[in-house]
């Protein structure tokens, strides 16, 4: 879920070149004694402001780039947010990583061997590669890099993604490694390939300043990250592979969207990721600037209480599923970027089954399905959600009250709202509370979604699956087909489990946001990972 | 009683109520809905997880046990360990404070600078132009929306014009956007005060006599209406310290300043006990030294106050 997303305070609308100021006759004394005071005071707050230091970064070796939100750690497994990771992408490696297409590739192993019953793999580390330490970056620090994830009393933000995928990890030699798997995983080397699976510096894990001080093996060095102003960072003159193309990257976050898009418009950010579509819009047409732009994998939906009337009555959450005009939000909530949902994955996601033909918008069928239902007469429903996506439920609120449906938004503040959609199903009966709003992005794997928001082992509290949808049935395909390996097989397998779901309809699938990143025309070699990462280890400054 | 025992009686008061303030942000922040444990792990995080990261930050004690490890460690100049940055509160507030300080006194600074001039002016003719002109900008400089101004500041003066840097904090230049964002509420409140304390006083029988004497206008206002009316205006200007820092939450936010307003916003987000505990206990502590300060200054213009 995109807890993450920045508050909209306000935006300020492309308007005039300028700004009319009202002027009006003054008195001629009043003038002089306001500007002599304007003098001394700007000598006061000069002297105030000697705490700063020198920032900007217009020249053409240093990569500025802006982000919504500050990075929470620098420790690559002690996070779980996108634009975190980001940041660390440049700096750290893991085994294996993506290409620009999503599939995987070799980087800190060369090469791998899977066992025929896919539970034991050995990995071949690439000779020669330190990390910006000096320290060699061989099988030890791999060992430490994933013990540290799967130790079972691991406080790490990420451990919960490996501990239950890996059982053990080991050198096998000097320059191999050995996983044990604790089931079958056929999305393995994707998990491998995320951010948080990255190597680490052994000595700096042992001396536990990960947390402030990166240490990797990536192309771009640790320079500082100062007080919440800024991180930069430097090439790196002993990478293994082809040298960074810029000397510097100076990353630094606003989250306020309008000043995302002035940055790019001053030059204080060479890249500003995400953009909102509306900016989005406009930096399409500002021929300073050039738009980025890739289908995203940010899934957005309503989880409907199935424990809770009345959607435990399968017509009502049918009915709003017919209710909701997804190819109208998309347009005018994302300005067209993006796609409407018709399957429980994003449509970029692999094994992604569509169904339009009953994820369609069909207000007649809602109505007929409501009035089944005994709601002929009206409905009445309570959903939560997040300030950033209010305009998303307003906009629903709008249709759903075409066919009947009186929906409340309770618009909650982000931590607030984490505790709220976290909540099990008694507290949820007690709020009255029949559906929430969220947004999910797994990259690029099935069971990264799949698992968590429909699995009866996630229901909340425990996991994503927000409205305790409940199916044996669906357990059990979606274990089969993360355990698969014939991807024929996984196929079917997915195919099945998302048809069973849509036909349930433990959910409203809404649609899936592209990832949108403004950038500074000259700017080169920018790329988007599917989950909406920047890539930015690759850019320049033509 | 004496000025110096009054002055020492709200010394005294002031750890009193620190340690009152203390046990209610305490409370009050253990109170907000969110965990920040869930908020590290993230979404994807099971409960063991989540459970692994409380015990990790010492949350799975009872919250008095909590509050007393809190006032043992705080009387020894600890204030605790950041949940986010894992860097000691202390040495968040040392990296922070300096560009808020710095902020504030530009904003007041400009406030009090343009606010009392423009409300003796004002009160020099009220009802003529210049008074009226004043009025609405007070008016306006009040009801603005302080991330609307910043952010049409920031327009007009950054992006435009290119006068100013956009934000951050780097240069001298960059405080100066910033810092009139800031100042505008003050200044709207400073300034009609000013206006009707002099207006108020200039209208006393012995400005009047001054006037029949044939006292230059200049005069008049500075050694006999001044003075008088000093004792509201400082009055308020020392209890709009408050809206001050209040109003540094939101500019730091939008002109990404990075002050104590922006950490306070990122604590609040991800339920960082510590920090929030701390920058409202600073927060406390500079609102009830200017509000002493005004006292002080009060008694040092006002005969009467001094005879208390």
């Amino acid at each position: 879920m995109d807890f993450c997303r920045a508050a909209l305070l306000g935006l300020i609308g492309e308007g005039p070149d300028e700004l009319a100021i009202p002027r009006g006759p003054l008195d001629r004394r009043a003038i002089c004694l306001a500007i002599a005071h304007s003098a001394l005071i700007a000598g006061v707050a000069g002297t105030g402001a000697a705490c700063g230091r020198t920032g900007g970064s217009r020249s053409p070796g240093v990569l500025a780039i802006m982000q919504t939100e500050a990075p929470r750690a620098m420790d690559p497994a002690n996070h779980t947010a996108t634009l975190t990771g980001a940041i660390l992408d440049p700096m750290y490696e893991g085994l294996v990583g993506l290409d620009a297409a999503g599939a995987v590739a070799p980087l800190l192993a060369t090469s791998w061997t899977s066992s025929a019953d896919g539970l034991t793999w050995i990995f071949r580390l690439r000779d020669g590669v330190r990390f910006h330490d000096g320290a060699p970056m061989d099988a030890a620090a791999v060992t430490l890099s994933f013990r540290r994830l799967i130790d079972p009393r691991s406080a790490l933000a990420a451990a919960g993604k490996f501990k239950p995928i890996i059982g053990a990890v080991e050198a096998v030699g000097p320059n191999a490694v050995q996983f044990r798997l604790r089931k079958p995983y056929a999305d393995f080397l994707t998990l491998l390939a995320a951010g948080q699976a990255s190597i680490v510096a052994p000595r700096a894990a042992a001396a536990g300043t990960l947390q402030r001080v990166a240490c990797g093996t990536g192309p771009y060095a640790f320079v500082a990250w100062a007080s919440d102003e800024y991180v930069a960072q430097r090439r790196n003159p002993g990478y293994w592979g082809p040298p960074a193309r810029t000397e510097a990257l100076r990353w630094t976050w606003s989250s306020e969207p309008s000043v995302l898009y002035m940055a790019l418009r001053t030059g204080d950010a060479d890249v500003a990721a995400p953009l909102s579509p509306v900016f989005s819009r406009l930096a399409a047409v500002n021929p300073a600037l050039s738009l980025v732009h890739a289908a995203g994998t940010a899934f957005f939906w309503i989880a409907l209480n199935t424990r809770l009337p009345p959607f435990d009555d399968l017509r009502v959450r049918q009915a709003l599923n017919y209710a909701t005009d997804r190819a109208a939000l998309v347009a005018g909530l994302l300005g067209g970027f993006g796609q409407p949902a018709t399957a429980p994955l994003a449509s970029r996601t692999p094994f992604a089954h569509p169904d339009p033909r009953r994820l369609r918008f069909d207000p007649a069928e809602a109505r007929r399905l409501l009035s089944e239902a005994g709601h002929g007469a009206g409905l009445g429903v309570v959903i939560a959600t997040q300030a950033a996506d209010e305009p998303l439920a307003e906009a629903l609120q709008a249709m759903w009250a075409e066919v009947g449906v009186a929906l409340a938004i309770r618009q909650l503040e982000g931590g607030v709202y984490a505790s709220e959609a976290f909540a099990a199903p008694r507290a949820k009966a007690a709020e009255g509370l029949g559906g929430v709003l969220a947004s999910w992005s797994s990259g690029v794997a099935p069971d990264l979604q799949l698992r968590p928001l429909f699995d009866s082992a996630s229901m909340a509290p425990a996991g994503a699956n927000l409205g305790f949808y409940d199916d044996p049935t669906v357990d059990a395909l979606i274990d089969a087909a993360a355990g698969a390996r014939d991807p024929a097989e996984r196929g079917r397998l997915y195919a099945a489990v998302q048809a069973r779901i849509v036909a349930a309809a433990p959910a409203v699938p809404l649609y899936t946001r592209d990832d949108l990143v403004g950038a500074r025309r000259g700017v080169r070699g920018l790329s988007i990972r599917p989950g909406g990462e920047l890539v930015v280890s690759g850019a320049f400054k033509a | 009683m004496t000025g110096s025992g009054y002055i020492l009686r709200k010394l005294l008061a002031l750890p009193v109520m620190l340690l009152a303030v203390s046990l209610l942000t305490f409370l009050a922040v253990r109170m907000l809905p969110g965990d920040p444990a869930r908020l590290i792990a993230g979404p994807e995080a099971s409960a063991e997880a989540v459970a692994a990261i409380h015990a990790q930050l010492g949350l799975d004690q009872p919250v008095g046990a909590q509050y007393l490890a809190f006032l043992v460690h705080a009387a020894g100049g600890d204030l605790g360990t950041s949940i986010e940055s894992r860097r000691p509160v202390t040495v968040e507030l040392a990296s922070h404070l300096p560009y808020t300080i710095a902020l504030g006194l530009a904003a007041y600074g400009l406030a009090v600078g343009l606010g009392v001039p423009g409300g003796i002016l004002a009160a020099a003719a009220p009802g003529k132009r210049w008074d009226q002109a004043f009025s609405a900008a007070t008016i306006l400089a009040l009801s603005l929306p302080s991330f609307w101004v910043g952010l049409m500041a920031m327009e007009l003066f950054a992006v435009r014009l290119r006068w100013l840097p956009l934000m951050g904090a780097g240069s001298a230049s960059h405080i100066v956007l910033p810092a009139l964002a800031l100042s505008l509420a003050p200044m709207g409140l400073i300034g009609r005060m000013t206006r009707a304390a002099m207006i108020e006083v200039l209208g006393q029988n012995y400005v009047r006599t001054a006037r029949a004497k044939g006292l230059a206008p200049f005069a008049i206002y500075v050694r006999h209406a001044l003075p008088a009316a000093a004792t509201p205006i400082v009055t308020i200007v020392g209890l709009n310290l408050g809206a001050v820092i209040a109003g540094a939450v939101v500019t730091e936010s939008v002109f990404s300043w990075p002050g104590v307003g922006r950490l306070l916003v990122d604590a609040v987000k991800y339920r960082d006990y510590p920090v929030i505990q701390a920058v409202t206990l600073a927060a406390v502590v500079s609102v009830a030294l200017a509000n002493l300060g005004a006292e002080l200054a009060i008694a040092f213009l006002d005969p009467k106050m001094r005879r208390g």
